[in-house]
């Protein structure tokens, strides 16, 4: 897990997540777009909630390894948005960046509602 | 974006790859893809991207980072292009598949058109060839019917000797059904010439009151055959129109004979005249049991009878001919019916100032012809 507050805990979770995905066999543009969903999914945190965290974990699927990717906080949420109306409203930045991060992964699901704060899980499988 | 703003990002371009030529450090990568992102957000290009990196490059000089690791660098850069791209083939895939279903639905309602249209030509075709064969038809039959019945007409008035009281019932028969025979040719070259336009009309203004007292005395004697009774309701004073006398009294004849038909017995068959705008609405209605529902669309086509009865009474052609009439006039013939409550035929005809020798009011009407 790496708490995220500053764009300095931004390098170190794209380090960690290069490391881990190095180790599990993702390589070249994979580990380009395993550090983009990171930068992506650390940057709202950052800009939304202050602070939070993001914790990556090495996960398995019919014998397919892959990584997982949460990001967490306790902000504000997205009480007007609908997971399903993802790049559509709420800025340009949060809707390109989220829209861009499930297109860049295999796996996306969000849980977001106003007060609660905002979770967004990620999975990437290797090739 | 402003020359200033591009050359503020050439300038954190080159700070960020020199860094990263240095350190080879994650933390100048997400320098670069921070950048990037910036880039992607106020609208720089893939191809602006790459013209960066190599102003950077050039200026770096000997600082300049090895190949391996500047591509690197410009991978991270360029990254969150990434973001929209797959976006944009998303988009792309959708529209296509809209687009294919768009135009499978044209394709279907072309084909759908062209097969009505080729229907409606071919329907048309049946038509004329049939109007065509029933002109000649009758063409070729009027000559030796006119003869067959002027040769019984003759008969019938004693010419060739009394026959006896059978010989006699014979004659009246052939001479009832060739006067049939007769009219209904008539009617079917009257409708053709009609419908051809080759059919003069001798247009003068006629008052419609006295006109109509005329058609009413006209067809009495026929009407009180079906024991219905003809009466003239209000008529408004000094009402013309410009028509062909005879042909209308035709239109008129046809009207009234209908209603008297199917009036019931001592039912009264009644004709009024309304102003309407420019136009005056001549009207017979009778009360008899209204026109079926299912005969009110087919009413005005050739030989159109609503059942084996009526039939009796002529060959259905009346009411194509009254219409086509009304219609040669600049009219309308229509009619309003409910089953049970009786039927009014009516048509509406431009009213005509005789004083000025014009159209009452110039209303949506077709030229005189």
């Amino acid at each position: 897990m790496v708490p995220i507050a500053s764009s300095d805990d931004v390098v170190i979770a794209r380090q960690l997540g290069r490391a881990l995905g190095s180790t599990l066999g993702f390589a070249g543009a994979d580990l380009t777009v395993i550090t983009s969903a990171i930068s992506e999914l650390a940057g709202n945190i950052i800009e939304y909630a202050e602070r939070g965290a993001i914790v990556m974990t090495i996960v398995e699927k019919a014998g397919r390894p892959g990584l997982k990717i949460e990001a967490r906080d306790a902000g504000p949420g997205m009480p007007q948005r609908a997971p399903t109306a993802i790049g559509s409203s709420a800025g340009p930045r949060l809707g390109i960046g989220l829209s861009g991060v499930r297109r860049l992964m295999d796996e996306f699901e969000i849980q977001s509602s106003a007060g609660e704060g905002t979770r967004v899980t990620v999975r990437k499988w290797v090739p | 974006m402003t020359t200033l703003a591009v050359a503020a990002l050439a300038e954190e371009y080159a700070a960020a790859l020199q860094e990263y030529s240095a350190s080879g450090s994650e933390a100048a990568l997400a320098r670069a893809y921070r950048l990037g992102r910036h880039a992607l957000s106020d609208g720089v290009g893939v191809l602006e991207m790459a013209a960066l990196h190599q102003i950077a490059s050039a200026r770096l000089g000997g600082g300049a980072p090895a190949p391996g690791r500047a591509g690197e660098f410009l991978s991270e850069a360029l990254a969150p292009f990434e973001l929209t791209r797959r976006g944009l083939l998303e988009i792309t895939a959708h529209l296509e598949d809209a687009n294919n279903g768009l135009q499978r639905r044209l394709a279907e309602a072309l084909q759908a058109f062209e097969t009505a249209q080729d229907e409606l030509v071919e329907r048309r075709r049946i038509e004329e060839l049939k109007n065509e064969f029933i002109c000649i038809i009758s063409h070729e039959v009027r000559t030796p019917l006119t003869s067959i019945h002027g040769a019984l007409n003759l008969l019938s008035s004693g010419l060739g000797g009394e026959l006896n009281e059978q010989g006699r019932q014979l004659l009246e028969v052939a001479y009832r059904n060739s006067q049939r025979l007769v009219r209904l040719v008539t009617d079917i070259l009257d409708l053709q010439k009609i419908e051809s336009g080759s059919m003069t009309f001798n247009m003068r203004p006629i008052e419609v009151k006295p006109f109509l007292t005329q058609a009413i005395e006209a067809t009495q004697g026929f009407a009180r055959k079906f024991g219905a009774r003809l009466a003239l309701a209000a008529v408004p004073r000094r009402a013309f129109v410009r028509a062909d006398s005879d042909r209308l009294m035709q239109v008129m004849d046809n009207l009234l004979s209908n209603a008297a038909k199917f009036s019931p017995p001592d039912g009264p068959v009644t004709v009024a005249v309304t102003r309407n705008g420019g136009c005056l609405r001549v009207s017979v209605k009778d009360e008899g049991p209204g026109i079926p529902e299912d005969f009110r669309g087919r009413i005005f086509e050739r030989f159109a009878q609503a059942n084996a009865a009526a039939a009796r009474a002529g060959a259905g052609l009346g009411l194509s001919i009254a219409k086509a009439i009304v219609e040669q006039h600049g009219g309308r013939l229509g009619f309003q019916t409910a089953t049970g409550s009786g039927t009014t035929f009516f048509f509406d005809m431009p009213e005509w100032d005789p004083r000025r020798g014009a159209p009452k009011e110039a209303g949506p009407w077709p030229a005189q012809p």
